[in-house]
């Protein structure tokens, strides 16, 4: 079998770490990274199914949440609430390939469909005291601490592009999710929206 | 700009929605037995209400379901939603 080409970031050639816009004296207020080397499926199923949902804990650890706009993380995956019956699931510590068989293989006695997307998708972190306010610059969501929690996720609109947001950890960093041929779209608009709070760009994450 | 509310996201703005056309008419439970121009009269014939109008929209910049809405044509305001197979409140739907 020939040797796979290796993934590489559609932010590849924008991507320059330093500080940059109108920086205040108590720096930047943004920083932006991008999260690379993720393992990402798309998880289709019956959502209001015990049985269905047992097996994907079993798999995963983690359970597949049915309250809408919320999600579960254990042992380094989440899983993210899409739809009533769709998922994201984003691994830190998997191989793609690896995960995908190993869910699939769980749930092949259900109805559904694990797809992966990990090429599909880029994802990038926004975090820093301004990086709500930068956000609401372009997307409708009330992105309030009361309306979007910590481990909260919402699919929304951010500058015309469809993106999921998710509110990780504490809260304080959001990840945003958008498909590939978006990606450097998006970028130019969170590199120019943030230039009024001063902003990074850090080293990308690996996970 | 005008709200709907989603039920399963809650309120969300309308440009993450796309519309999805009228919701008052029904499909024909055998569409082989229609005359021609009962069949033209529910592919093409539409009230024009300046009012309480039920609508499909979906959800697209969201969840991506589908969603039934009760609009007043002439304010905008979204007066009820539905998830499909829940009744649509004050919607006077007909067949």
């Amino acid at each position: 079998m020939p040797e796979m080409p290796q993934r590489c970031s559609a932010l590849f050639d924008a991507y320059q770490t330093g500080t940059f816009g109108a920086v205040p004296e108590d720096g930047p207020g943004i920083q932006l990274a991008e999260r690379r080397g993720l393992a990402i499926i798309h998880l289709a199923g019956p959502g209001g199914d015990e049985n269905f949902r047992t097996a994907v804990k079993g798999c995963l650890g983690c359970e597949a949440p049915v309250i809408p706009n919320t999600t579960a993380t254990a042992d380094g995956r989440c899983l993210l609430w899409l739809a009533p019956t769709r998922w994201l699931l984003v691994s830190a510590r998997d191989a793609p390939g690896d995960l995908e068989r190993d869910l699939s293989a769980a749930l092949a006695s259900h109805s559904g469909a694990v797809t992966d997307v990990s090429s599909g998708r880029t994802v990038i972190r926004v975090t820093g005291r301004d990086a709500r306010q930068l956000l609401a610059k372009g997307c409708p969501l009330d992105f309030h601490g009361s309306r979007f929690k910590p481990e909260n996720c919402a699919q929304s609109i951010l500058g015309a592009i469809n993106v999921l947001l998710h509110a990780t950890g504490d809260g304080t960093a959001i990840d945003l999710y958008c498909a590939r041929g978006f990606a450097l779209s998006m970028w130019e608009w969170l590199t120019d929206a943030a230039g009024e709070f001063g902003y990074s760009i850090d080293v990308a994450i690996q996970g | 700009m005008f709200n709907i509310r989603c039920p399963w996201c809650g309120d969300r703005p309308e440009i993450e929605f796309s519309y999805g056309g009228d919701a008052s008419r029904s499909r024909p439970d055998a569409p082989e037995t229609l005359s021609d121009d009962a069949w033209h009269d529910y592919v093409f014939i539409r009230d024009n209400p300046a009012g309480p109008h039920a609508e499909y929209w979906q959800h697209t910049g969201g969840c991506r379901q589908w969603l039934r809405a009760l609009r007043n044509t002439t304010t905008h305001e979204i007066l009820a939603t539905a998830a499909p197979g829940e009744p649509l409140p004050l919607s006077g739907e007909r067949k």
